[in-house]
């Protein structure tokens, strides 16, 4: 066991309003709020949204570091992006470097497609920051519940979804052990080239997957012998229900995207 | 001294706020021919201390030597001193991969580099070693072997490497009961031939039958390490971690309360036999 489970996912577990609020609501809000994103078309307002970002992190609790580290496996197209339009982009002249012209406009578009990759990032980690993943994926459930209609198995894919996310710190740590058991027999993960390393995790992918493939069946064993039957007629522990809280947030947060959204037409 | 210990501390995720000491301060040598039964409650850091002693885990404090040399020292030159200490790890049969026996046993053999010739011979040595039959297991899939024989390959995996200290992770539960007493008899056997066992067991009646010494470990520290019949004076301490005594001290606390029996305390079926037929003025054999 190591600790890499622990750390998996974004989730930061604390006690705040945006925690407790519907996921539901949570995730019409953010793909709301990530389209607005794409209807600003000024540098000016694009900065303003970008200051919902300290005011949301501070009403979810989550520290600001942890916000900003979503944003790490972005980085490298954030500052492509950056640099391709100030570099790329025709308009008055700023300096240069080499063939390279940076321009005024240049600098000014980086900035503003930049900051828009990355608002559309950290808007859609405030549902990830703040929702587990078993709730996402019944907030899922619930949405697309209406198609179930037309046949298609909505509660089957969600109940698959957490059964899969379930298991990842599981199969994580099972891989931790059969690893070391491995290389108490002179396994070597490290070393040697591309095809020896490859070839080096045979031992621990065939053990790892015969236990994957056991434990689905003991699982599926399980839930048929408790008479787990799926949708019809399932009753839950925690029933997904809007409070007045919940739409306060709702009109409350459309209030503040069409605004956003508005400005486009009256500026 | 094979394994030496000193002031070895584990903690996970050191300088984060979830950081567990999983072990503090634990000092222990392993000498040779020693049969060492490591027993404490679940959570106690055996698991962890037993990857600590065969080199698989650093500790984040303390120091790890083979005969003299503090093994983390020199790290290129890990992998040949883990040949040293053999570790089987709980529920050892997950760990198959091989698609006959005799493969899966070779997996070290042919790791480290023994001649071709010679892994047949240590494959064969193994397998007898835990009482599977060669020939007639070599050509086998692990995958379609009973749940004891299957563990039985993966311990073989382990002794091919004739270490000197061989250390089991609970390698006898779930077996049914004469799986666990033949292949107790086996661990014994590796025993006489000098091998240092360590043991980490539940099983009070287990480490009574084998061991000549315990050391018993609660909250990741070390609160008791000596020979068993002293081991088991120390009611407080085994009530504290929820073990029992063995069963033959058991039966025998109970005669001594009706007067029936006196004198020591018998911790295996030959001491309690022999003390029962002194008690009835019989001579035992």
């Amino acid at each position: 066991m190591n600790g890499r489970s622990l750390a998996l996912g974004q989730y930061y577990p604390a006690r705040s309003a945006l925690h407790t609020l519907d996921p539901r609501v949570k995730l019409l809000l953010m793909l709301a709020l990530v389209t607005a994103i794409f209807f600003i078309n000024n540098l000016a307002v694009m900065v303003a949204a970008g200051l919902l970002v300290p005011v949301l992190a501070t009403v979810a609790k989550v520290p600001y570091s942890w916000v900003i580290r979503g944003l790490r496996p972005l980085l490298f197209i954030l500052i492509l992006t950056f640099f391709i339009h100030v570099f790329f982009t025709p308009g008055a002249r700023l300096a240069a470097i080499g063939p390279l012209t940076a321009t005024r406009a240049g600098l000014r578009n980086g900035a503003f497609y930049s900051l828009r990759l990355g608002l559309v990032v950290l808007f859609s980690s405030f549902v990830t920051l703040t929702t587990t993943p078993v709730q996402l994926t019944d907030a899922i459930e619930s949405i697309f519940g209406p198609l179930k209609k037309f046949r298609l198995p909505v509660h089957e894919v969600a109940l698959m979804m957490t059964i899969a996310l379930r298991f990842i710190p599981t199969l994580l740590s099972e891989a931790e052990t059969i690893m070391q058991a491995q290389k108490a027999r002179g396994a070597d993960f490290e070393s040697g080239h591309i095809f020896k390393r490859a070839k080096s995790f045979v031992p621990l992918l065939i053990p790892l997957f015969i236990s994957a493939f056991r434990r689905a069946d003991e699982l599926a064993l399980a839930m048929e012998a408790r008479g787990y039957a799926g949708g019809e007629g399932r009753t839950r522990l925690h029933v997904l229900k809007v409070r007045a809280a919940d739409v306060v947030w709702l009109i409350g947060g459309l209030a503040v995207i069409a605004l956003v959204v508005g400005v486009r037409w009256a500026v | 001294m094979l394994v030496e210990l000193g002031a070895v501390g584990y903690t996970y995720l050191p300088r984060s706020e979830a950081a567990a000491q999983a072990l503090a301060d634990v000092s222990l040598t392993v000498g040779s021919g020693e049969f060492i039964a490591l027993i404490g409650p679940t959570g106690s850091g055996k698991s962890t201390l037993v990857q600590i002693m065969a080199g698989l885990v650093k500790p984040t404090s303390g120091r790890v030597k083979f005969e003299g040399n503090d093994i983390w020292l020199e790290k290129a030159r890990l992998p040949e001193r883990r040949r040293l200490v053999g570790l089987v790890f709980q529920e050892p049969e997950k760990q198959l991969f091989e698609m006959t026996v005799e493969d899966d046993v070779a997996f070290w053999p042919r790791n480290a580099g023994v001649s071709a010739e010679a892994v047949p011979e240590m494959t064969r040595a193994a397998l007898e070693a835990v009482g599977l039959d060669y020939p007639s297991y070599r050509e086998r899939s692990p995958f379609t072997l009973s749940g004891g024989e299957m563990r039985r390959v993966a311990i073989a995996g382990i002794v091919v490497m004739n270490p000197r200290v061989l250390i089991l992770d609970e390698s006898t539960v779930g077996l049914d009961a004469r799986g666990r007493m033949d292949l107790a008899g086996r661990i014994r056997a590796l025993n006489q031939k000098d091998t240092a066992i360590v043991m980490v067991s539940h099983d009070m009646d287990e480490v009574a039958e084998s061991a000549d010494r315990v050391i018993m470990l609660a909250q990741g520290g070390i609160v008791f390490d000596g020979p068993p019949r002293e081991a088991f004076k120390q009611t407080d301490l085994l009530a504290g971690i929820d073990l029992e005594l063995p069963q033959v001290a058991r039966i025998a606390a109970r005669l001594r309360r009706q007067g029936l029996l006196g004198g020591r305390l018998p911790l295996t079926l030959a001491e309690i036999e022999s003390d029962i037929l002194t008690a009835f003025g019989k001579v035992p054999e």
